[in-house]
């Protein structure tokens, strides 16, 4: 069996939050590791070596680092739904309030009308 | 229309009321319009009626004590949690513009001293070299934009919690009652005219109904707000926690590139020189006081990981009525001047870096 084949037939597990946070955590003392190492303490012929090797440990860490933030962004997103059907509810309970005060004005304004209505009346019907 | 928030669970409130310290007020109403609506020769008893006003003015007072204080607290709650939110999300902003910022600066000045150092030999590994870290940082920078968006959905929440809660809504019910009673008085005075009904609230109730109505008013949007917080306390409680994490990986960030840099300064600048024979360069004590701030701003960021731990436990202390959310707005705007500091240090730092011998 092909290693393509094995790929396929096996879904691809996701790392846990703490195993990509152990993961950052390994590859940056692995560049600090090398970080601390002084570059004149190399002979010529090794300094391109170290280099090189310092190179892939930084990328390797800035990597495992974009890997631990994307868990925290797609765990941002999961939550959106969530968060959208509360700011909607939030604007609905305000609504609610201005509404509310839009009514009783409502009644207030009616009863001034039928003030109006029945001081006309008044005049118009003979008693 | 959802006027059954305000208009129709005030019903269910005032039932509550009735029997818990917060109210009572519906009976004290009735009693008040009773008394007063049919004044007039049928009141006999001047010294039975005096004391009963006095009564009735003394549960008036108790009332407004009670609805007031019941409110006021749940108002403020609301008020406060809706401002320490937006202060979390714009933090949190900030603190991911200025990691980007580190990030783009570090990585850059890294690939150039791997490039000096000969760690890709030929044009194809420089290329190669050059297009994978452009990746990184353009798969970082999607992130955080998207991180950003979903942080601004969260604070326009927390924005209309705070102006819920701030709306001032008994003064509008106030003068709104007030209003009603002008127009019940108006329709009372037009029906005078007919001598057979006498209706008519005297400026002293329809002051009392509307102060009592917007007390009222003031009450239910108190309860409407414990409603929303219990609510989506859930959802609250999970962002917060989320954010306190997206604010800590930021500080890991900026603080992992800042100790790293500082460790290389200090050997390449500050010990190499020293210990060298001969003479110290012009520019050796600069270098150790800005290695000093260095070190001081990186033990504020390490301090500020604690502020980011305490973040992450806020929601069940500040359920529980351990925090309160001054302390942890008080942390924020720490948090978010320290980043100015390091924003303002790391701009000295490029400039130190240009200035350094080759």
């Amino acid at each position: 069996m092909t290693n393509k084949k094995k790929a396929k037939e096996k879904p691809k597990e996701l790392g846990t939050e703490k195993d990509l946070e152990q993961l950052r955590e390994s590859t940056k003392k692995i560049y600090e590791a090398h970080r601390e190492k002084d570059e004149d303490d190399f002979p010529p012929e090794r300094r391109q070596e170290y280099w090189r090797n310092r190179y892939f440990a930084r990328t390797a860490w800035e990597h495992a680092e974009n890997a631990a933030f994307a868990n925290l962004v797609d765990e941002q997103k999961s939550m959106l739904p969530a968060l959208a059907a509360s700011n909607a509810k939030l604007a609905r309970d305000v609504q609610a309030t201005t509404d509310a005060l839009a009514m009783l004005d409502l009644v207030s304004t009616s009863l001034n009308v039928l003030a109006e209505v029945i001081t006309i009346l008044g005049r118009v019907i003979p008693r | 229309m959802r006027v059954d928030l305000l208009l129709g669970n005030s019903g269910r409130h005032q039932k509550a009321m009735r029997t818990t310290d917060c109210g009572a007020n519906t009976p004290m109403l009735a009693t008040r319009s009773g008394n007063s609506l049919h004044s007039g020769p049928r009141r006999a008893d001047r010294r039975g009626l005096s004391s009963s006003v006095h009564l009735g003015w003394a549960l008036l007072l108790f009332i407004v004590l009670a609805l007031s204080t019941c409110a006021t607290t749940q108002v403020q709650r609301a008020a406060q949690l809706g401002v320490l939110g937006k202060t979390y999300a714009e933090a949190v902003t900030l603190a991911g513009d200025e990691a980007m910022a580190t990030t783009i600066t570090f990585s850059l000045a890294e690939i150039r001293k791997e490039r000096a150092g000969g760690a890709f030999p030929t044009p194809e590994d420089r290329s190669q070299a050059l297009k994978n870290q452009i990746e990184i940082i353009e798969q970082r920078q999607r992130m955080v934009e998207t991180s950003n968006q979903l942080l601004a959905l969260l604070a326009e929440y927390f924005a209309d919690l705070e102006q819920f809660a701030k709306q001032d809504i008994s003064t509008s019910f106030e003068t709104a009652t007030g209003g009603l009673v002008d127009s019940i008085n108006k329709v009372g005075s037009t029906v005078e005219s007919n001598t057979q009904a006498k209706a008519k609230i005297s400026d002293a109730e329809r002051t009392s109904l509307a102060k009592l109505s917007g007390l009222v008013a003031r009450q239910v949007h108190g309860q409407a707000l414990a409603r929303v917080l219990e609510r989506d306390a859930s959802m609250i409680g999970t962002q917060l926690k989320l954010m306190s994490k997206i604010l800590a990986t930021y500080s890991e960030w900026i603080r992992a590139r800042s100790d790293m840099e500082l460790k290389e300064f200090y050997r390449d600048r500050v010990v190499k020189p020293f210990v060298a024979t001969g003479d110290l360069p012009g520019k050796w004590e600069q270098d150790v006081r800005h290695y000093l701030q260095g070190t001081n701003l990186s033990a504020q960021l390490a301090k500020a990981k604690a502020a980011g731990d305490r973040m992450e436990r806020f929601w069940a202390g500040y359920l529980a009525g351990e925090i309160s959310i001054g302390d942890v707005v008080a942390d924020l705007k720490d948090m978010e001047r320290l980043l100015q500091e390091i924003s303002t240090f790391n701009k000295a730092w490029a400039d130190a870096n240009v200035s350094k011998p080759n």
